[in-house]
């Protein structure tokens, strides 16, 4: 309770913080916090959105005031170990065409082959620190140290929708084409921004990717398949 | 309903905006001044949940295709109805045959349409806001159609003289410092807010300052954050951007503050070569002044 610290984000969000330094035990305080808060349904909370270190809520402030939502927020997190903080959290199974355009480079940079770097980055679910930079793009976290490579000096002015980065041990997935500084290693076919669908998107901040290597052909079915959906399983997640 | 002959710069339809989506990376997206955009269907006796036209700059043209009830505000984008000036902040009725011109910004950026019922377009996550890099709609262009729900205004409303604003090239705005406000070097945050910037570019993602560059006590690491419409950002480099409405909703650049809210509008109505003041507004102290009874919770 004494490390967390409570921050305006202008007039209308607050944000708890967790630490400075990232590492999965604040992350998952952040996700247990934020699934918390969320299972109150407090009628003033707009949004709840959970980055690497902090949780900000935005608030109604014409419900509530800065003052009054900070001390419901302390009250929830005095009360906090009381709860029970399992939660179920998804695992989705992505795959992924490893031909990235920086795949090369990575391989030089860090001294691994292809194959070990493909054996690094997959079959293993890793959790989602955050969602953010754009719709749907999740900041995953827990690689080895042995993929750390920096963001590119110059960013791309377009990276293709679907292209697999990573920088230092994250990896991150780009669901549409902008402009990125990622490492690209790979593409995955499954669009992972559904507009016909009431919940477009497979995950959310606190679930784990598990990324599994497919060659050219299944590649090409699956983004031939209109009705592809990735295999996702629910997994017990918490304390 | 209208048919657009020219969508100008940029034309789209706009909302509250998406405000329950930003855990999934969705900017927020909606109308960049909400005062506007509320007065617009007020007048028409809609509810302010309804989208209106958001139209950026002007050079547009639109062609009245069936009799309608229409109100105009927002900034001042030299509109005419046919050859006749289009009066704004009112209802009016136009009728097939008609043509909407809006020439460009005389006061302001950005106008606002409202038609009776709201205006029919696709809904993407409960928002009717534009949003096209996520394919959350598109953008007006030539030969679409406008289409109200309905055709006549509910109950026709006015507005009173005193409640139309004024836009101006020289606004002050109100800004709750950031966390990493104490990063910059006490000089800066001096000169951050008692000097002008200066509109360089704005778009309905962001808006770049020019003035005096901010420098910081030391380069610390920063790890992203989530963001707001506000938000300004200071990279490397020290010149300012503030987030408004189409930002991503996370971002690892430092900043020192978020404009208010309330003010938000006056930057969205700001154009490029505007000059910007800002005014330091510490949330607590405001909510102390305001209502004493928050004393005792804000030890």
């Amino acid at each position: 309770m004494k490390s967390i610290r409570f921050m305006p984000l202008g007039d209308q969000a607050i944000i708890v913080s967790f630490g400075n330094g990232l590492s999965k035990q604040v992350n998952q305080r952040v996700q247990s916090f934020r699934h918390l808060l969320l299972r109150q349904k407090w009628p003033f909370i707009v949004d709840v959105v959970a980055t690497f270190t902090n949780v900000t809520v935005f608030y109604n402030a014409t419900k509530q005031s800065y003052p009054e939502v900070r001390n419901e927020l302390k009250r929830l997190l005095e009360v906090e170990n009381r709860f029970n903080t399992k939660k179920s959290v998804q695992n989705i199974y992505l795959p992924v065409l490893y031909d990235g355009m920086d795949l090369e480079r990575v391989s030089e940079k860090t001294g691994l082959s292809k194959k070990e770097i493909i054996h690094h980055h997959t079959n293993q679910a890793y959790p989602i620190y955050m969602v953010g930079f754009l719709p749907g793009f999740p900041y995953i976290g827990g690689f080895t140290e042995k993929l750390s490579i920096p963001r590119l000096d110059k960013p791309r002015n377009q990276v293709p929708k679907g292209s697999v980065g990573i920088i230092n041990s994250q990896s991150g997935i780009y669901p549409v084409s902008s402009p990125g500084g990622w490492n690209i290693i790979g593409t995955t076919p499954v669009e992972l921004i559904r507009l016909d669908k009431k919940y477009p998107f497979y995950y959310q901040a606190g679930d784990y990717i598990t990324f599994y290597p497919v060659d050219e052909d299944e590649y090409k079915s699956i983004r031939q398949n209109k009705l592809f959906e990735p295999k996702i399983e629910v997994i017990q997640d918490g304390d | 309903m209208l048919k657009v002959i020219n969508p100008g710069i940029l034309m789209t339809v706009q909302d509250q905006g998406r405000k329950k989506h930003r855990s999934f990376g969705v900017p927020m997206s909606g109308v960049m001044d909400h005062y506007a955009a509320n007065c617009a269907n007020y007048l028409l006796g809609n509810s302010e949940k309804e989208a209106v036209i958001e139209i950026t700059m002007g050079g547009v043209t639109l062609d009245v295709v069936e009799d309608t009830d229409i109100s105009v505000t927002g900034g001042d984008l030299n509109g005419y109805i046919n050859e006749k000036h289009l009066p704004m902040w009112k209802k009016l009725t136009v009728h097939s045959g008609d043509r909407l011109t809006f020439k460009g910004p005389k006061s302001g950026m950005r106008t606002y349409i409202a038609l009776p019922g709201g205006i029919e377009s696709p809904s993407y996550l409960g928002s009717q806001s534009v949003y096209e890099k996520a394919g959350f709609g598109k953008a007006f262009q030539k030969g679409d159609n406008i289409k109200g729900r309905q055709s006549t205004a509910a109950h026709a409303k006015s507005i009173q003289p005193m409640k139309i604003p004024t836009y101006t090239k020289e606004v002050t705005v109100r800004v709750v410092p950031s966390h990493y406000e104490s990063s910059f070097k006490d000089s800066s945050i001096q000169y951050f807010y008692e000097k002008g910037f200066t509109i360089k570019a704005a778009d309905r993602m962001g808006c770049q300052l020019q003035g005096h560059r901010l420098e910081r006590k030391e380069n610390i690491d920063i790890l992203s954050e989530a963001t707001t419409y506000g938000t300004i950002q200071v990279p490397a480099e020290g010149s300012p951007i503030i987030l408004l409405a189409d930002a991503q909703t996370t971002g690892g650049y430092p900043t020192i503050g978020t404009v208010l809210t309330e003010d938000l509008w006056r930057i969205a109505q700001l154009p490029p070569g505007g000059k910007l003041f800002f005014e330091r507004y510490p949330l607590k102290e405001d909510l102390i002044e305001r209502s004493s009874s928050y004393e005792s919770i804000d030890s």
